[in-house]
C-alpha cells in the first residue's frame, strides 16, 4: 500500500479523486440538557474530482458532518460511503482534512509539518522531503520551509496546512473553513491559489465556508443546509466555467447564484 | 588621605565599574563568606564545634580523601538507581494516568494526596522491609522523586490540545505514533519541570535516607562524624552534598537544552 502511494506522491496529478456519499445521516449529541438533534436525514453525493461547497447557518452541523466524512465521528444513524464502502474510521490514504485552526504542530518546522502524514505512513525520508518541498513551493512558501508555525503569519500557516493536506495526497480533501481566520484580501488570494493547486492535483474537495462569494467562486456545486437540525435545503450547481477568474465575480450569473444561496440561508435563519 | 583625594578619582570609578560586574560581585561575596568561614571559628566568634575553619575542613577532606571518595561513589550509585525509579517509573505511570481517562479520574487524585504526605515518616518501614543497605535508600529516594515526576507528566499529557490529536488521527497516526509525536512533545515543557523537581527530590531522599539509617554514603558519613564531633569532616560532607546537587542541576540543564532545542520559546514557556 505504502509503496504504491510513494510513487504517486512523487508524480503529482495522478489521482482524480473518489466519490463520496452521505446516506440518511442523522446525528444526536449527548449534552447535559439531554439529546441534541444536530443533523436530520442528510443525504448527498459528491462526484469524484468535483469541488463541492457546504454552507449553512452557524451551528447547523457542518463541522460535525465533516468529521463524519473523515471517519472521526460516527453518525447516530445512516452512513458515509467512499467508493460505495462504509467509512468507519480514519482512512488517511483516501480522506484528508484541513482544519480551521490550522492544527500545525508548533514544535515542527513547516516542512516537517507537511511531511508528517507521509512520515506516519512510513514513506522514505528523501521521498517525503521532496514531496513536502514541492508542495511548499507550490503554495509560495519555498523560502520558509524551515520556519516553525509561530514564525509564520496566519495566511502562511493556512498555506502550510493546505500543503500538508495535498502532501498527504488523499483522494478526498475535506476543508473546514480553512480561511475563516484570514482577512478578505488574503482569503481571496488563497482561494485562487487553492484552485490553482487543485487544478494540478485533482481531488474530490468538500469545502465548508461562511463566505458565499468564496463558495460560488470555488465550487462546482454548493450544498445549502438549514438551521439546526441540519438538513440539505438545496444543491446548487455553479454553472460558471473553469478556470475561474476574478472578473467572473462581476458577472450577472455570479451575482444571481450568490443571491440564491443567501436567500435560502436568510429564510432558514429567520425560522 | 590627601593622596586619595588628589589622584584617586579615576581609581575609584574603576573600582565601582568592577563591582558592577555581576561575576566580580558574586566572587567577592563568595570570598567574603569563605573568609568569614576561616576567621570566625579561629577568632572564637563561633565555637569550633559548630563551625570548623575552612582550612581544617579542606585538610580533613584531603587526608580522608579515600573515605570521602568511596562514600560519594556509593551515594552517586544509589542516586542513579533511585533516579531510574523516580524519572522512569514516575514518567511512565504519569503518561499512563494522564492519557487514560478512567485511570486519571480514579488514581490521579490519590497520587496527589500521597504527594502531600511527608514521606520521611515511612522511612522506618522501608528499613524494616529492605534493611539499611543500598536497597532501602534507593527505594526511598526513588519514591521521593516518583510523585512529582508522575504528577508533572500526567498534567502535561492531560492538557495536550485535542485538535492536534484529532488531526494526527485523521492523518493515520497509530496509538504509539500519537504518544511519540503528539503527546510527548506537547507535554515536554511540563515533563521537563517534572524532571527538575523530581531529580532534586530524589537526591534529597537518598541523602536523608543515608543520614537516618545506612551503612555508607555521604549522608551516613555526615551523621557519623557529627556524633563524634568531627566538625571539619561534617562540613566537608556538606560540601560534597552541594557538589552533588550542583551536578544534578547541571545535568538537568543539559537535558533541558537538548530536549528543548526543537521547541519554540513561546510554547516552551506556556
Ligand atoms: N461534541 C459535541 N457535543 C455536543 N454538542 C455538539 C458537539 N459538537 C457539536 N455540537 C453541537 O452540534 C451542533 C452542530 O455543531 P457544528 O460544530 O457541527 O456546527 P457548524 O455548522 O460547524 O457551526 P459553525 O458554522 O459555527 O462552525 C451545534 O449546536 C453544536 O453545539
Ligand atoms: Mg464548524
Amino acid at each position: 500500500m505504502a509503496g504504491l502511494k510513494m510513487v504517486r506522491t512523487d508524480s503529482v496529478a495522478a489521482s482524480a479523486g473518489a466519490d463520496l456519499r452521505a446516506e440518511n445521516i442523522t446525528h444526536m449529541f449527548d449534552t447535559d440538557d439531554g439529546a441534541l438533534l444536530a443533523l436530520k436525514d442528510v443525504s448527498f453525493t459528491v462526484e469524484a474530482g468535483t469541488f463541492v461547497g457546504l454552507v449553512g447557518p452557524s451551528g447547523c452541523g457542518k463541522s460535525s458532518l465533516l468529521l463524519m466524512m473523515a471517519g472521526l465521528l460516527l453518525p447516530t444513524d445512516g452512513r458515509i460511503a467512499v467508493r460505495g464502502e462504509t467509512v468507519s474510521g480514519p482512512l488517511p490514504e483516501d480522506i484528508g482534512v484541513v482544519f480551521q485552526e490550522s492544527s500545525l504542530l508548533p514544535w515542527k518546522t513547516a516542512r516537517e509539518n507537511v511531511e508528517f502524514p507521509l512520515y506516519l505512513r512510513g514513506v522514505d525520508r528523501q521521498v517525503r522531503e521532496k514531496a513536502a518541498l514541492k508542495m511548499l513551493d507550490l503554495v509560495g512558501l519555498g523560502e520558509f520551509t524551515e520556519r516553525r508555525p509561530h514564525e509564520l503569519s496566519g495566511g502562511m500557516k493556512q498555506r502550510v496546512a493546505i500543503a500538508r493536506g495535498f502532501c498527504q495526497d488523499p483522494e478526498i480533501l475535506l476543508m473546514d473553513e480553512p480561511f475563516a481566520a484570514l482577512d478578505e484580501q488574503t482569503r481571496m488570494t488563497l482561494g485562487d491559489e487553492l484552485l490553482h493547486i487543485w487544478d494540478q492535483n485533482k481531488k474530490t474537495v468538500v469545502f465548508v465556508t461562511h463566505s458565499l462569494t468564496e463558495a460560488v467562486f470555488l465550487c462546482d456545486k454548493v450544498l445549502v443546509m438549514s438551521a439546526r437540525p441540519g438538513q440539505i435545503l438545496k444543491e446548487i450547481d455553479i454553472t460558471l466555467p473553469r478556470p475561474r477568474t476574478y472578473e467572473m465575480m462581476a458577472t450577472e450569473t455570479f451575482g444571481q447564484l450568490r443571491a440564491e444561496i443567501w436567500e435560502l440561508i436568510r429564510e432558514t435563519q429567520a425560522k | 588621605m590627601s593622596m586619595r583625594t588628589a589622584g584617586g578619582n579615576d581609581d575609584r570609578s574603576g573600582w565601582i565599574l568592577l563591582l558592577k560586574n555581576p561575576l566580580v560581585l558574586r566572587l567577592a561575596c563568595l570570598g567574603m563568606i569563605l573568609a568569614f568561614w576561616e576567621i570566625a571559628p579561629r577568632m572564637g566568634w563561633v565555637s569550633p564545634v559548630m563551625l570548623a575553619p575552612l582550612s581544617a575542613t579542606v585538610i580533613s577532606g584531603v587526608t580522608d580523601f579515600g573515605v570521602f571518595a568511596r562514600n560519594l561513589g556509593v551515594t552517586f550509585g544509589s542516586l542513579a538507581l533511585a533516579l531510574l525509579i523516580a524519572l522512569g517509573g514516575g514518567g511512565a505511570v504519569g503518561l499512563l494516568l494522564g492519557s487514560v481517562r478512567p485511570l486519571r479520574t480514579t488514581l490521579l487524585p490519590i497520587m496527589s494526596s500521597i504527594y502531600a504526605v511527608p514521606l520521611v515518616v515511612v522511612y522506618p518501614v522501608f528499613t524494616a522491609w529492605a534493611g539499611i543497605g543500598v536497597e532501602s535508600k534507593v527505594l526511598f529516594g526513588g519514591l521521593y522523586g516518583f510523585f512529582p515526576m508522575l504528577l508533572a507528566t500526567a498534567a502535561g499529557v492531560r492538557t495536550v490540545d485535542g485538535g492536534y490529536m484529532v488531526a494526527a488521527r485523521s492523518m493515520g497516526a497509530t496509538r504509539f505514533q500519537m504518544i511519540r509525536h503528539i503527546m510527548l512533545p506537547a507535554a515536554l515543557p511540563s515533563i521537563m519541570s517534572g524532571v527538575r523537581i523530581g531529580s532534586a527530590m530524589t537526591a534529597i531522599g537518598v541523602v536523608v535516607a543515608e543520614m537516618m539509617a545506612a551503612t555508607a554514603g555521604i549522608g551516613f558519613l555526615i551523621t557519623q562524624n557529627r556524633t563524634m564531633f568531627n566538625t571539619a569532616e561534617v562540613y566537608f560532607g556538606v560540601f560534597l552534598v552541594v557538589v552533588l546537587a550542583g551536578t544534578i542541576d547541571w545535568a538537568v540543564s543539559v537535558i533541558e537544552r537538548r530536549a528543548g532545542s526543537s521547541y519554540p520559546r513561546k510554547v516552551r514557556t506556556l
